[in-house]
């Protein structure tokens, strides 16, 4: 009974990847012992098999920051469970964190009170409100583990330390923006600032248009350093300051300069 | 009665700093988890249609993920299983919203045939190989998938987990999968 119809190819995968029950293993051996038309089938199989794996492991994938990568989950780990669901710490900001459910609310009410700011010059603000905003899902946010007293003793006040050119490309792409109109018509801006904790790493990096006249770079390095001076005389929260410049720059520069424009 | 405060707090002291270590012990547990899946998984995220940063995030996603289901105390059978389930429904979930924002890149994800795309790349694989990797990238989508979980060592059992599939479908699926393969090479080679 046992070597008497071939191996199907079903069965054969299930032998060559040690699925098959002890019975059928049994089997299927005993046959291909005696069978050179299973066993021609059994080579390929497993050759097949053994190909697909080696091509499959030779895609070598690497976080593009491999040891950032590592220090961002050391970091998140050890603020986790700490029973302070608001208090989420420096590297609160990516989206693994507030992405997506607390952001699309945040977001929300912020373009809903922009627009409401914006209802006399709706028509031409319109168009400048959202080139003036990154795309939250490519731009989040990210800081580096650093506390307020880190923050305000650094001396550097770079607001917009240079970008390497191959980063700048990398967030042009991201966005979409050709080669040809890149560098002519933006500039990568850091959405957290260096010294609100903001890191060089894509995720806090966008192109702002050149194009906006009012919610444009001059008003947000404004912003940055108001937040800064708030973080320092600690009268707000440097985690509070990350939050809302990440969440809607704009809608943050309207909160606490009190104001509907730039000043 | 005096004696029983300082007490009770001693114990509460003793309590904490022992769920402290045990927490500090955890994270620890969880990074070296890290330290062996992130590559294979970021793979897999990509091979899903997710672009590298994104995949990069749900990785964080996922350990963070596992840290909670093991603070919890919950089950550690087949902790292969689970983080390739977990990392496989957020790739899905990330990918619905590429669709949403019109951000999905539908040829981007066959890293298999991305290989075939480059000329003298091509020159380094054998006639056999370069038609077994078109084949492969021929199959369907959930085909591919069973595969490339199967290239990662997994056992039907965690492929059907991951997937959401029955035991059975993945057994039919790689047996069909095998048989096309085979049978491309074979006209190929006729």
């Amino acid at each position: 009974m046992t070597g008497d119809r071939h191996i199907s190819q079903f069965e054969l995968v299930r032998f060559v990847d040690g699925e098959a029950s002890a019975e059928e293993q049994a089997r299927i051996a005993s046959h291909l012992e005696m069978c050179d038309v299973c066993r021609e089938a059994f080579t390929e199989t497993r050759w097949a098999s053994e190909e697909l794996k080696v091509a499959y492991e030779s895609i070598d994938r690497q976080p593009q920051d491999a040891d950032g990568a590592r220090s961002l989950l050391r970091s998140q780990l050890a603020h986790e469970g700490q029973g302070d669901s608001s208090g989420l710490g420096a590297s609160a900001f990516t989206r693994t964190k507030l992405w997506p459910r607390y952001l699309y609310g945040a977001i929300g009410i912020a373009a809903a009170a922009a627009l409401l700011f914006f209802v006399p010059a709706i028509r031409s603000s319109l168009p400048d409100l959202s080139a003036s905003l990154p795309n939250r899902g490519l731009t989040p946010g990210m800081t580096r583990p650093v506390d307020v007293e880190q923050v305000c003793s650094a001396e550097d006040d770079d607001l917009d330390p240079e970008v390497s050119p191959s980063t700048q490309q990398t967030v042009f792409q991201e966005y979409g923006i050709s080669r040809d109109n890149s560098a002519r018509d933006f500039q990568v801006d850091y959405l957290i600032s260096p010294q609100l904790g903001g890191t060089d790493d894509v995720r806090n990096l966008w192109p702002q248009s050149y194009k906006v006249t009012v919610w444009n770079a001059r008003a947000k390095d404004q912003l940055e350093r108001h937040l800064y001076q708030l973080v320092c005389e600690k009268k707000i929260s440097l985690a509070d300051a990350q939050h809302d410049i990440a969440t809607n720059w704009i809608a943050a520069y309207q909160k606490y300069f009190h104001t509907s424009r730039p000043v | 009665m005096p004696d029983t405060l300082p007490q009770s707090t001693e114990t509460s002291l003793l309590q904490r700093l022992a769920s402290a270590k045990e927490k500090a012990s955890l994270e620890e547990e969880v990074l070296s988890f890290y330290d062996l899946f992130q590559t294979r998984l970021l793979r897999y995220a990509v091979s899903l249609g997710l672009k590298t940063q994104d995949a990069e995030d749900i990785i964080q996603e996922v350990f963070l993920a596992l840290f909670r289901h093991l603070q919890l105390g919950r089950s550690r059978e087949n902790l292969r299983g689970w983080i390739f389930r977990v990392t496989h429904n957020l790739a899905l979930k990330r990918r619905i919203r590429y669709r949403r924002e019109d951000l999905a890149d539908e040829g981007g994800h066959d890293l298999l045939a991305s290989s075939l795309t480059n000329p003298e790349e091509e020159l380094l694989f054998s006639e056999r190989q370069t038609r077994l990797r078109r084949a492969f990238s021929a199959l369907p989508e959930a085909d591919r998938l069973c595969l490339q979980l199967r290239a990662e060592g997994l056992k039907y059992r965690e492929i059907a987990d991951v997937l959401g599939i029955s035991l059975g479908s993945v057994a039919n699926s790689l047996g069909r999968s095998m048989s096309r393969l085979r049978r491309s090479d074979g006209e190929s080679a006729g």
